[in-house]
């Protein structure tokens, strides 16, 4: 953690990446839960896999939801229709409602730009295996020109490297080297 | 602390204490005062140097993506992993 701090980041954007990382594992374990196929870019093809029929005809408190969403997905990915992990939550429309402002809330532009934290997005969900959400979180960067497939194969091997050194650090049981950290310590300039 | 005590550099082979002297002089600094992710590989500083040298190119290389975005996305990744360190 001192590390981005050290390039500059403070406590409002350190907050700003544990978003990130509780919320894509949030949505990872709800899209793997219900065994969602991925569906971006392309709508998903063979055998169903799901557990409920996210086709059916939502109620009508979600449709304005789903029609944002709608909206969002045609600019921000780049697709025409919505992806299924929305559809399958809007037969309860205020569990849509909220995990969707939630999202656009924890990826939106803040101390890290978009581009980051769809990579930051993309990096989580690799390492959380969820075919669903790595597809998506590519495509999101893909579609602001952020991602190629270059940059998407260096978050990969980013993300190697973090499952190693996670691995080395749990398995040693190794102590945090830092704790009880304020950012203003560790800024860029400063003499830690 | 530790499960495993940190090896230390005089209880190493000649060899193994040459690979990791020439490990830390990489990281600009002594055995002594290695990380302690590098100093709990090693008891084995085979590992450490291949471990060391996948980070380079993992990771530490800077590449398309900006530093603070990599660092960010490690930071992410070790708190969705439950990880102090």
């Amino acid at each position: 953690m001192v590390a981005v701090l050290r390039l500059g980041l403070r406590e409002r954007g350190v907050t700003e990446i544990m978003a990130i990382a509780e919320h894509v594992a949030s949505v990872v374990a709800a899209a793997e839960g219900l065994r969602l196929r991925p569906d971006v870019p392309r709508e998903a093809a063979g055998d169903a896999t799901e557990l409920i029929d996210a086709r059916r005809e939502p109620p009508g408190e979600a449709r304005q939801t789903l029609a944002e969403i709608a909206s969002w997905s045609k600019t921000e990915l780049g697709i025409d229709h919505v992806p299924i992990f929305w559809r399958a939550l809007a037969s309860r429309p205020r569990l849509l409602a909220s995990v969707w402002a939630k999202h656009r809330l924890v990826l939106g532009a803040g101390e890290l730009d978009r581009s980051a934290k769809r990579a930051i997005a993309l990096a989580v969900a690799m390492n959380k295996r969820s075919p669903y959400w790595t597809g998506y979180f590519a495509q999101a960067g893909r579609s602001i020109a952020a991602f190629d497939d270059d940059v998407i194969l260096e978050i990969a091997a980013a993300t190697l490297h973090y499952a190693s050194f996670n691995t080395i650090s749990h398995g040693m049981m190794l102590d945090a080297p830092y704790t009880d950290i304020v950012a203003a310590e560790f800024a860029p300039g400063s003499e830690d | 602390m530790p499960t495993l005590r940190f090896v230390r550099p005089e209880d190493l082979s000649a060899d193994d204490r040459a690979i990791l002297e020439r490990l830390a002089k990489r990281r600009g600094t002594t055995i002594e005062k290695l990380s302690e992710i590098w100093l709990a590989q090693a008891h084995w500083p085979a590992l450490v140097e291949a471990n060391l040298n996948e980070s380079a190119q993992a990771f530490m290389q800077i590449a398309r993506l900006p530093m603070l975005t990599k660092q960010a996305m490690h930071v992410a990744v070790s708190m969705s992993n439950a990880c102090e360190f």
